[in-house]
């Protein structure tokens, strides 16, 4: 009867075994399915450097359709004093939207994160966010900035700045503009520079940003921001009539 | 030969079944595989020499498992991969083991 009993235990623990055998069988092969899936590496490095190719490609036809378009227009106004300044206004909404290359005084502002490593811990750092990118801006805007770029991209009245989600987070530009937090930041405004140098000058003013983290900010006579790529549309937004 | 009747219904078992463990668990899965597997050749080995008790088997059987998936999480924990201790020492007394039973059933075989 004793012998009996046993055997069943023996039984009992050598099903338990089967089964976690076939169960990890089951869960590896599961694991291997999945990695055949996903691309390697490299694949992806190619594929991303044949996009950037095709990118600047697209971007000199831009540029060149743009010169025609421009040749055209002053064509066009050639004689007439009412169409010479229907093309000034039409320069003018163009440097609105951010639609072409300006260039003029204004300041150059870096924005350094926390670098600082202390023993080599890895303390959750506070990054430079989406927030800071975006109150600078308003104060800029605010001191009468007439272009400002991040990062060399044209941040116009369209132009939405919002953090990824995710471990590796980054600050994006219209959802186009990649902006590390890691690094340093540039943002460049045009306008009076004294009164955008004062604007951030201003005791509290950037108080909002973690001290940890370091703006610096230059004055300079020639700053070229180049235009926005963003074509703009008007989907629902109609004039009144 | 009741152990390897249970052993099939076990891996049928496996295939049929849908159970769910965490998938973080799978690596801890891994080791006591070995502490278990370890623990059943132990068995083979103590039945042929003819000194097998079921309760030092299952107590074993269990124990090592869950001292050894105990130890890789706690290796995993610390940064020390401790489960390489549990890989060493079942894999040697696997082969320990794997070793008398041969020796013991050949010498069976030759006794008839």
């Amino acid at each position: 009867m004793r012998r009996i009993g046993s055997q069943i235990i023996v039984a009992v623990v050598c099903c338990i075994l089967g089964f976690m055998l076939t169960y990890q069988f089951k869960m590896l092969t599961k694991y291997q399915k999945k990695e055949n899936v996903t691309k390697s590496a490299t694949d992806i490095t190619v594929e991303i450097e044949m996009y950037k190719k095709e990118k600047t490609e697209m971007q000199k036809k831009i540029d060149e359709l743009q010169g025609q378009i421009k040749s055209y227009e002053e064509a066009a106004v050639k004689g007439t004093e009412s169409s010479k300044e229907i093309l000034a206004e039409l320069e003018r909404s163009r440097m609105l939207t951010g639609a072409t290359d300006v260039e003029g005084p204004g300041l150059i502002i870096y924005l350094k994160p926390d670098t600082s490593d202390i023993l080599g811990s890895n303390i959750q750092k506070k990054k430079i966010t989406d927030f800071d990118l975006v109150l600078i801006i308003n104060e800029l805007r605010f001191a009468g900035a007439e272009a400002i770029a991040v990062n060399g991209y044209r941040v116009t009245s369209r132009t939405g700045i919002k953090i990824t989600g995710g471990v590796n987070t980054y600050i994006t530009l219209d959802g186009k503009q990649k902006v590390s937090q890691d690094e340093t930041i540039t943002i460049t405004a045009i306008g009076k520079k004294e009164l955008l140098n004062g604007a951030l000058s201003f005791k509290g003013t950037l108080s909002f940003m973690d001290p940890a983290s370091k703006v610096d900010y230059e004055k300079s006579d020639k700053i070229k921001i180049a235009k926005s790529n963003m074509p703009i549309k008007f989907e629902y937004a109609k004039p009144v009539k | 030969m009741i152990a390897i009747v249970g052993l099939l219904i076990g891996i049928l078992l496996g295939l049929v079944l849908k159970v769910n463990i965490p998938d973080q668990f799978s690596p801890y899965m891994s080791v006591a595989i070995l502490a278990c597997l370890d623990s059943v050749f132990g068995a083979v080995r103590a039945t042929l020499s003819k000194n097998f008790r079921a309760d030092i088997f299952i107590s074993g059987f269990f124990g090592n498992a869950v001292l050894a998936a105990g130890l890789a999480y706690l290796g995993d924990k610390m940064g020390v991969p401790i489960y390489l201790a549990a890989v060493i020492v079942f894999g040697g007394r696997i082969f320990d083991n794997f070793a008398i039973v041969r020796r013991l059933l050949i010498d069976k075989a030759k006794s008839h």
